[in-house]
C-alpha cells in the first residue's frame, strides 16, 4: 500500500524537509510506501480550465501536454494515503502546493451531486485515499489556521477521502516533538497497516 | 485621473467570465475620468519580463480590480502565485483600494465566501491593501457559456444577466462615489425560484447535459482509466 506526499514548499523555503522526511518514515513503520514529491523541483504545469480531462478524454488530462501530472493523478488514485505539506499561506495552500490539486480534477466526474442542499464535484471511483493536510507557519493567527481548516473541509467535501485530518505545525525545529506530534496526526487516522 | 488596473486571474485567460464582468466595470468607469488597463495573469506569469511589468502595473495603479474564477474552493494556482510574488516583493500597496471578484461554477456563492473571500482578506491585511469590497457570482460558468455561444456582451444577454449587472453597476458606483461598499453575495438564480426541488431537476439536467456532451464526442463520461 502506498501513501503519496505533495511537498507544496517554495523553492526558497526548507522548514516542510525535516517535516517531510518524518513523516516518510512514520508512514513506513504503519507498513505504507510513501511517494514525495517536492512539487517546486517537480515537471507540473499549471491547469489552463479547459475541461478536457472531463468532456474530451474523461479521467486524462489532456489539455496540458509535457509534464508528468498525469503520471501523479494514477498514483494518487491509486494510493491509500495523500498528504499535503505547505506553507501556511494567508491561510490556504501555497501555489505549488494548488498547481498539482488543480491537475487532479480529473479524478472527479463532472456535473454535480447536492450534499446537503449544496453543489459538489461527483466521484469518478469508488475509493479515493485519506488526506492528511499540514500547514506550516511561525505566524500566530488564529484566523488563518481556522481559514487552513475549513479550507480542508471543504476540499473533502469534493475529492471524497474516507478520513482526513488537518494540522497546523509552528515548530519544526524540535525533532523529537515533531515525530510525536506526527505520529499522533497518523495513529488518529487509523489507517489500516 | 485614478488609475485602475483589471488583474484576470482566470486560468482560461481573456475568454473567460472574469474578463467579461472585469471589462464590464472597466467599461463603465472610464468615461467617467478613470484611466484603465488589464493584464491577462496567466500570459503576465510567463517570464520574468512579464511578472516585472505586472508588479509595475501594480505599482502605480490606484485601485486594483481581481477577477477569477473559484478552483477547488479557493484562488487559482495562477492568483496564489501572483499574491506571494506581491508578498514576497514587500510592495508598498498602502492606499491602493482592493476590489476581488470571483465567480464559480456551483450555484451557490457561499462556496466562495466561505473560504476564498477571507483568504482574499488575509492577504489584503498582510500586504496593506485597503478592501474596497467584493463580490461573489455563484453560477458564473453559465455567463461564458451563454456568451461563447452567442458571441454577446454580458449586456445584451437579456433577463438572465440583470442581478449580475445590478452588482456590477453597483461596483462601479461605489467607485464613482469613492465609498466603499458591502460585500456582495450573489445568486444568480433567486431563492424564491432555486427551490430545493428546482435545485434538484436543475441539477440532473446538467448532469445529462454533461453526459450528452462526453458522449457527442464519443467518450464514456464514466471512465476509471486509472482503475488497477
Amino acid at each position: 500500500m502506498s501513501a503519496v506526499i505533495f511537498n507544496g514548499s517554495l523553492s526558497n523555503q526548507k522548514d516542510l524537509i525535516p517535516l517531510q522526511k518524518i513523516m516518510e518514515e512514520e508512514l513506513k513503520n504503519i507498513g505504507l510506501v510513501p511517494e514525495t514529491y517536492l512539487l517546486h523541483q517537480t515537471d507540473i504545469k499549471s491547469c489552463i480550465g479547459c475541461f478536457k480531462c472531463w468532456d474530451t478524454t474523461p479521467g486524462i488530462c489532456t489539455g496540458v501536454k509535457g509534464d508528468i501530472a498525469n503520471e501523479i493523478a494514477e498514483k494518487v488514485i491509486q494510493s491509500e494515503l495523500l498528504v499535503f505539506l505547505t506553507p501556511l499561506t494567508f491561510g490556504g495552500y501555497s501555489s505549488e502546493l494548488k498547481k498539482i490539486i488543480e491537475r487532479l480534477l480529473g479524478l472527479l466526474l463532472p456535473g454535480v451531486n447536492l450534499i446537503k442542499g449544496e453543489s459538489h464535484h461527483r466521484k469518478r471511483y469508488e475509493r479515493y485515499p485519506s488526506l492528511i493536510a499540514i500547514a506550516f507557519t511561525e505566524k500566530e493567527d488564529s484566523g488563518e489556521e481556522a481559514l487552513f481548516g475549513l479550507l480542508i473541509d471543504r476540499h473533502s467535501k469534493n475529492f471524497y477521502p474516507p478520513k482526513y485530518k488537518s494540522e497546523i505545525i509552528r515548530d519544526v525545529k524540535n525533532l523529537d516533538s515533531l515525530r510525536a506530534k506526527l505520529k499522533q496526526i497518523i495513529n488518529d487516522m487509523e489507517l489500516k497497516k | 485621473m485614478t488609475k485602475v488596473l483589471l488583474l484576470v486571474g482566470s486560468p482560461r485567460g481573456r475568454i473567460s467570465t472574469s474578463t467579461n464582468v472585469g471589462n464590464y466595470i472597466l467599461d463603465t468607469i472610464r468615461p467617467n475620468g478613470f484611466e484603465t488597463s488589464s493584464l491577462i495573469i496567466r500570459n503576465q506569469l510567463s517570464s520574468e519580463d512579464k511578472i516585472s511589468e505586472m508588479v509595475k502595473a501594480i505599482d502605480l495603479a490606484d485601485i486594483i480590480i481581481l477577477t477569477a474564477p473559484l478552483f477547488d474552493d479557493c484562488q487559482p494556482y495562477i492568483v496564489i502565485k501572483t499574491m506571494e510574488i506581491i508578498f514576497e516583493k514587500k510592495m508598498q500597496l498602502e492606499g491602493k483600494k482592493f476590489i476581488p471578484i470571483m465567480n464559480c461554477g456551483f450555484p451557490e456563492p457561499n462556496q466562495i465566501t466561505a473560504v476564498a473571500i477571507p483568504i482574499y482578506r488575509k492577504f489584503a491585511e498582510t500586504v496593506g491593501l485597503d478592501w474596497f469590497g467584493s463580490l461573489a457570482i455563484g453560477g458564473g460558468q453559465m455567463f461564458h457559456n451563454m456568451q461563447k455561444d452567442s458571441g454577446k456582451k454580458l449586456d445584451e444577454l437579456g433577463k438572465v444577466a440583470n442581478l449580475l449587472l445590478e452588482a456590477l453597476n453597483q461596483i462601479s458606483d461605489a467607485l464613482l462615489s469613492n465609498e466603499n461598499y458591502q460585500d456582495i453575495e450573489l445568486k444568480i438564480l433567486p431563492d424564491f425560484w432555486y427551490t430545493r426541488i428546482m435545485k434538484r431537476i436543475v441539477t440532473w439536467m446538467n448532469n445529462i447535459g454533461w453526459k450528452r456532451m462526453v458522449e457527442k464526442k464519443g467518450a464514456q463520461m464514466d471512465a476509471k482509466p486509472y482503475s488497477q
